[in-house]
């Protein structure tokens, strides 16, 4: 609780030196323009391609083209901080372990706390919580999101949001992540916003959009998620799979749409067993646990966790591992049984050999006597 | 850690070379008067170093070391120490790693060493390059504990400033050796972690390799140590923690290292046989494909000789631009350089690249591992893709073939997709016809057909096993063996018993002593039988019994035998036959048929008792529902002969109980029925059966509820009076209009109209109502045949015998539609195929009554083909059977004069034909004589014996058993109306005719013939014809 209340001070003295000099609003963030130069400031509104802050320390606001940015780097405030430690987003230990690395400045160590944090909030993700999730990335993100068409440290934790968001069907909101994202120049984070947009008008059974949105994307693999998912909702399940499989085999390496095509396929196994009595649920089980053995660790590896657990995994992984301990000490006991039986049998063995050692010693002492009787006879 | 205190081979090493310096020293000292002093050694090994006369130094260096290793003296030990770190040094320098170690080691463990820690740093180096990694584990971890607890003991000693030379040395502080660098300490770490590695230390592996994944700023090395760790958890095995790696590894360009590559199939490999498939599968994908390495090592290959200035490519020089670019001033003299010495880096690279391109190309092995491993978790489409790659890219290969089998296979058996399997495999059949490969996707096609039952697919294998190119390889013989086999064995359970005689021998004689020969000779005979070629079959059953004495089907052939000796009315023969199967095989699953087929011997022969024994065994031996039931009926039947009903009852009742559900209820309830019937209790029996029908009828497979309504129509008809058939009758409509079942529904519509006699116009409405056959039972079918049979539409009559055939084949309702069948084959002129008709029908029912059709149709067919002597025999042997009288005899006699007629013998024909009409008049309705009455008129007018010809017609319209069908109508017209009025007034008038026409035949005349008789005479002389008329 000490280095706590040592952390908290610090935060409180990073607000009281901007305090003292000069009267500033707006977001907390570190600008990294295009030429690799720094500056701290508030950022104030994005609007029209024109980023306007003020600078640290200045009392003035400035516009530029959002284009000269190359990233922005967002902190936390203390009023963050406190809502996070009172959520219990971030521990008292967690603080405390980032807070006794030695030789960090405060700045370091705020950063540290800040990404700790970040990577919590994350982690509820990975579980498949997606209201969760909602629930404690959506303060950090209320007076962001503006800003989310420049690349920055929250950019993923933003995609995790439009994706929870339209998981929770919650589409309006997906939408308007979805609208942000389209603002930026990175193709990568338009394709995504692409796909939701495009997955949302699935949703709403409007698959002529979800068609024209999979013919605009750029990446094959996300088309063909796109594909597949049209023919999943037509309930043409075997072409879905197909198509899914066409990912798998062809875009082996792409970490973006290989993890959700994956578990679309875990989905689209199950809902074949409506159609197919010939496959079972066992298809759709070990491709969940596959998705989320391999993908641990990630947003898509928590919902294939939560699939593979409501087609009984854990209860079928318990019974395996018991299964697996049965059968380790079935075999340790045979082990243990053989290598007694192997000690038997040396000893036996042993004992045999002595016993026809003795035997075959007293028949030559005998014919060594018979021999000497018949010598003496003779 | 603690330090420790190498001993080891090197030691000895130092001490052998210590030991020969001395002595050659000491030697050399004897002999050589100039022999040089340590001093003038030590200033030799000074110069030779600076003049980089590496040799020289080394050799001087041993030299002074050898001199002064006994001296004690300060100053001397501090110059062994330096002198030992620069011959360690030098050693190193000129690759003699083996050497230098003991040097080092000397250097590291004697006191006043001024470079302990890159002394040590050296000797890890050494003996990590002469593969000692437990010597170099020591040193690793001596070095990395001195780094952290350095002696700072070090001490620097000089000669004392006057110089004397008196030695006088003191000691001076020096500031101690820096600690390691970060890449020393990154350096340190990988090879402690590779010794670790290299003595299968793998745990101890695991932490150096992850200090330098953590520390290292190479990818490449961060890439491999991932890989090591992965390879080090696979050994221990652990691997849960391997799944928290594979990430780690994907990130980094160690993933373009052929080695970090090669090491992932192993560890795949190895992964995937601890089943851990979820691990495996991500190192599986992340395997590159040979093409895609050899590419970016060829890129980092230009970039590491851009760097050292040389030209991208071998053998080529920078371009203006690559100058520009990369500011390499002379690219002549870059390329001096690269032929005088090329950095080893690229060296390294270049070898890398060789071994690369000759690597064989190992990206199919890797996607077939994977198609496995997807299937062996059921991911099947992935697997079907991934196969489907495998094959396509390469299909002759072994992993090619393997792929096309497992795709079949899968697709069969895991997706069920027949078509796209059937695809697949009759394409590869139709491609490859070598090998084992497209045998054994013949062979999984014909086995998943026979498991669902879909015999005739199997047949359109044939051509593709005919393809397939012969060879002598054992297994190979043995899979075409088994395909005909299989072949013939479709043949046989599609009834195709003259394919399966043929493919059994075609078995016998292509592949003689296959191990199919046993069973191969068992079903070529049991096709035989089929066929009823009892006498064909008969031997080979025997052959079988004496070849294959200790095989299987040897009981069933015994009695199978009997059946072939019974078939050829060898009772006798059959009866000793099937004893031998009672008394040597008492536990065969043939005991009951035989105990049954002696019964049935026994039973024709009038020793009833004998055959109620029999027929007791055959129940109590019963192992299947269908042994018991055929002799309790058969007992039944005996004892009916005997009118031993209680016996009936008893043995039925039992049944009941012991087979239970299993038994044949209805048939069972059939029986009692009747029982009740012969006691009079027609009450009971009828609501036995009404009960029975309601109950059981919604099966098709209950026959004895088809027994039951053909009983029931009987005791309708001949015991109940009107009321109580009325009350029966709305007793049934009710249970019709009750049920839902469709079957039962047809059953009773059934009843109904044979009770109401209204069979035909039911039969007329199912035509067209029922456009599917599924649900009608044999008394239906039969119904729907008998009024398409009175409609001559014989459009369906194919389909109802094949449904008999393939449903109730012991059903006795077959006859209609075998009746059906064969006069719609008539009707298409079809004779051979309605010869085969006649032929099955005959082959079933025999001479029964009601079967008297085919004989008759067959005599017409001989007919129609102008075989006279056949059409003449068969109809004759009408003549001569017992159960045809009547009718049949009728029509035989009328068809014997149309055999006559067409073979122009009209006297005879004449014969035949007023013997019709004279002797079966009172059959058919008069339609026969009726007929005789035209054809006779028909032959005398050929004959021009008009006035007969006229008579005739007079007699025909006199005889009231003809003169009111519509054949008279013929005569009418000949005899015009004032003669039909006159004729018609005599009959008023109660005139009877004796109008007889003589033809001069023995045959001919008032007097009835027995048919005996007839024949005899007939096939003695043919009838001369005179004609008289007599008139009254």
């Amino acid at each position: 609780m000490k280095r706590i209340l040592v952390s908290l001070i610090v935060f409180s003295t990073f607000a009281v030196c901007a305090q003292d000099e000069v009267v500033q609003s707006g977001t907390p963030a570190l600008i990294e323009v295009a030429n690799g130069k720094k500056a701290s400031a508030f950022l104030q509104k994005l609007e029209g391609g024109n980023l306007t802050f003020q600078p640290r320390k200045s009392p003035n606001s400035m516009t530029v083209p959002a284009e000269k940015i190359k990233s922005l780097k967002f902190s936390m405030s203390k009023v963050e901080f406190d809502a996070f430690r009172e959520m219990n987003v971030i521990t008292s230990e967690e603080v405390s372990e980032i807070y006794v690395i030695p030789d960090l400045g405060n700045a370091e160590k705020l950063e540290l706390i800040f990404k700790k944090t970040l990577n919590n909030i994350a982690e509820i993700s990975y579980q498949g919580d997606h209201a969760g999730y909602v629930s404690a990335i959506e303060p950090i993100m209320r007076d962001r999101d503006q800003y989310m068409a420049i690349d920055n440290n929250l950019d993923d934790l933003y995609i995790m949001l439009m994706e929870s968001y339209r998981k929770l069907e919650n589409f309006t909101a997906a939408k308007k992540c979805a609208a942000n994202l389209q603002e930026s120049s990175d193709e990568i984070k338009i394709e995504k916003a692409k796909v939701t947009k495009g997955l949302i008008a699935i949703s709403e059974n409007d698959l002529s959009t979800a068609d024209a949105i999979r013919n605009e994307l750029s990446s094959e693999a996300a088309a063909l998620y796109m594909q597949a998912s049209i023919e999943r909702v037509n309930k043409n399940y075997k072409q879905a799979i197909q198509t899914v499989t066409t990912i798998i085999a062809d875009h082996a390496n792409d970490l973006e749409w290989m993890p959700k095509s994956e578990l679309l396929n875990a989905y689209l196994y199950l809902e074949m067993t409506g159609s197919n009595s010939v496959i079972t649920t066992n298809s759709a089980l070990n491709t969940a646990r596959q998705v989320k053995n391999i993908y641990a660790g990630s947003s898509v590896g928590g919902d294939a966790r939560i699939f593979w657990a409501s087609l009984g995994g854990e209860k079928i992984e318990a019974e395996e591992i018991i299964a697996k301990a049965e059968r380790v000490a079935a075999e340790k006991l045979a082990k243990e049984k053989r290598a007694e039986a192997e000690k038997v049998r040396r000893a036996e063995a042993k004992a045999k050999r002595e016993a026809a050692a003795a035997e075959k010693a007293a028949a030559k002492a005998t014919a060594a006597s018979t021999n000497l009787n018949t010598t003496t006879e003779n | 850690m603690m330090l420790t205190k190498k001993t080891g081979r090197f030691t000895i090493f130092r001490q052998i070379f210590l030991t020969v310096s001395l002595f050659l020293g000491s030697t050399l000292a004897g002999y050589a008067q100039d022999a040089p002093t340590a001093g003038e050694m030590l200033q030799a090994a000074l110069k030779a170093m600076q003049a980089k006369r590496y040799e020289d130094a080394i050799d001087s260096m041993y030299m002074y070391l050898g001199e002064v290793d006994e001296s004690k003296a300060p100053r001397v030990l501090a110059i062994s120490q330096d002198i030992r770190y620069k011959l360690g040094s030098i050693l190193i320098a000129e690759n003699r790693m083996d050497e230098a170690a003991p040097i080092l080691q000397a250097y590291v463990d004697l006191p006043l060493a001024n470079h302990p820690r890159q002394a040590m740093k050296m000797l890890t180096m050494c003996y990590f390059d002469t593969g000692a990694y437990e010597e170099c584990v020591t040193a690793v971890t001596n070095a990395l504990y001195y780094n952290e607890n350095p002696v700072i003991l070090s001490e620097k000693v000089t000669k004392s400033k006057d110089g004397d030379d008196e030695e006088d040395y003191s000691k001076v502080k020096i500031e101690p050796e820096a600690d390691y660098t970060q890449e020393e300490l990154t350096t340190l770490h990988m090879t402690l972690a590779e010794s670790y590695f290299n003595i299968e230390g793998w745990a101890e592996c695991i932490d150096p390799f992850t200090y330098v994944i953590e520390y290292t700023p190479n990818e490449q090395r961060k890439g491999y140590s991932i890989m090591q760790v992965i390879n080090a958890l696979i050994e221990i095995p652990d691997f849960d923690r391997i799944t928290e790696w594979i990430p780690l590894l994907y990130r980094t360009e160690a993933r373009f290292d052929i080695r970090v590559n090669l090491a992932l199939m192993n560890a795949a490999a190895a992964l995937y046989e601890a089943e851990e498939y979820d691990s495996a599968l991500p190192l599986y994908r992340m395997i590159l494909p040979r093409d895609e390495l050899v590419a970016f090592q060829e890129g980092k290959m230009r970039e590491i000789r851009i760097s050292y200035g040389l030209p991208p490519e071998m053998n080529a020089q920078l371009t203006a631009d690559e100058m520009l670019l990369f500011g390499v001033p002379d690219p002549t003299e870059a390329v001096v350089e690269e032929v005088e010495e090329t950095p080893k880096e690229i060296l390294e690279l270049e070898q890398l690249i060789i071994a690369l391109k000759g690597l064989p190309p190992y990206e199919l092995d890797i996607q077939y591992r994977m198609a496995d491993l997807y299937k062996t978790v059921d991911r099947f489409w992935e697997s079907v893709k991934f196969f489907d790659m495998v094959f396509a890219v390469d299909p002759t290969s072994e992993v090619g073939d393997r792929s096309i089998y497992e795709l079949v296979d899968m697709l069969l058996e895991n997706l069920d997709e027949l078509k796209e399997a059937e695809q697949r495999g009759l394409d590869y059949m139709g491609k490859y016809k070598t090998g084992m490969t497209p045998r054994q996707i013949a062979y999984m096609l014909t086995g998943y057909y026979q498991k669902n039952d879909t015999m005739g697919a199997i047949k359109t294998l044939r051509p593709y096993i005919d393809g397939f190119v012969r060879t002598n390889d054992q297994t190979i013989v043995k899979y075409d063996t088994e395909l005909y086999f299989m072949q013939a064995v479709s043949e046989l359970v599609l009834q195709e018993y003259e394919e399966s005689e043929r493919d059994f021998k075609f078995i016998l004689d292509e592949f003689p002593g296959s191990h199919q020969e046993a069973n191969c000779t068992y079903w070529y005979a049991m096709s035989q039988l089929f066929l009823q070629k009892y006498a064909e079959a008969f031997p080979n059953f025997e052959r079988y019994i004496n070849k294959f004495p200790a095989e299987t089907y040897v009981d069933e052939c015994y009695f199978q035998g009997g059946i072939c000796l019974f078939g050829q009315e060898k009772y006798k023969e059959a009866l000793k036959r099937f004893s031998y199967v009672i008394d040597t095989f008492p536990d065969s699953s043939v005991f009951p048929e035989a105990c049954s087929m002696r019964g049935d011997i026994n039973g024709s022969e009038g020793l009833l008792d004998e055959a109620i024994v029999d027929y007791r065994m055959a129940i109590a031996a019963a192992k299947k529902p269908v042994q018991a039931t055929y002799a309790v009926f058969q007992m039944a039947e005996v004892y009916e002969a005997e009118d031993k009903y209680d016996e009936i009852i008893a043995v039925v009742e039992s049944y009941l109980d012991v087979w239970q559900a299993e038994a044949e209820i209805s048939k069972a309830l059939f029986w009692i029925g009747k029982t009740k019937i012969q006691q009079k209790l027609y009450d009971e029996a009828v609501s036995t059966y009404v009960d029975t029908i309601v109950k059981y009828g919604g099966d098709l497979r209950e026959d004895g509820v088809d027994l039951m309504i053909a009983e029931l129509v009987k005791i309708s008809q001949i015991y109940l009076n009107v009321e109580l058939q009325i009350s029966l009758s709305d007793k049934l409509e009710a249970a019709m209009d009750a049920a839902d079942n469709k079957t039962l529904k047809l059953r009773l519509r059934v009843t109904l109209a044979q009770l109401n006699q209204t069979e035909f116009e039911l039969g007329k409405e199912l035509i067209t109502e029922l456009e599917n056959l599924d649900n009608a039972s044999p008394p239906v079918l039969a119904t729907i045949c008998d009024a398409s049979f009175e409609m001559k539409n014989y459009s369906r009559a194919d389909e109802m015998l094949r449904i008999f055939i393939n449903k109730f084949e012991d059903s006795e309702y077959m006859r209609a539609a075998y009746k059906l069948r064969g006069f719609g084959q008539y009707s298409d002129k079809d004779y051979e195929g309605t010869l085969a008709t006649i032929n099955d029908a005959q082959a079933l029912y025999g001479t029964d009554f009601n079967v008297a059709w085919a004989q008759l149709l067959k005599a017409k067919v001989f007919l129609d083909t102008d075989d006279i002597e056949n059409a003449r025999k068969e109809n004759m042997s009408i003549l001569t059977v017992p159960s045809w009288r009547g009718e049949p005899v009728a029509q035989a006699t009328y068809q014997l004069g149309e055999v006559e007629e067409a073979a122009g013998n009209l006297a005879k024909a004449f014969a035949f034909y007023q013997r019709t009409y004279f002797q079966y008049k009172g059959h058919a309705g008069g339609y026969w004589a009726a007929e005789g009455y035209l054809a006779s008129a028909r032959i005398l007018d050929k004959m021009e014996r008009m006035n007969d010809k006229r008579n005739t017609y007079r007699a025909m319209l006199f005889d009231p058993y003809v003169n009111s069908l519509p054949q008279a109508v013929r005569a009418r017209e000949v005899l015009g109306a004032t003669e039909v009025a006159e004729i018609q007034a005599m009959i008023d008038a109660g005139t009877t005719t004796n109008i007889s026409i003589t033809v001069e035949a023995e045959m001919t005349g008032g007097a009835v013939k027995s048919s005996e008789t007839v024949l005899e005479e007939l096939s003695a002389t043919p009838a001369e014809t005179s004609v008289t008329e007599e008139g009254e």
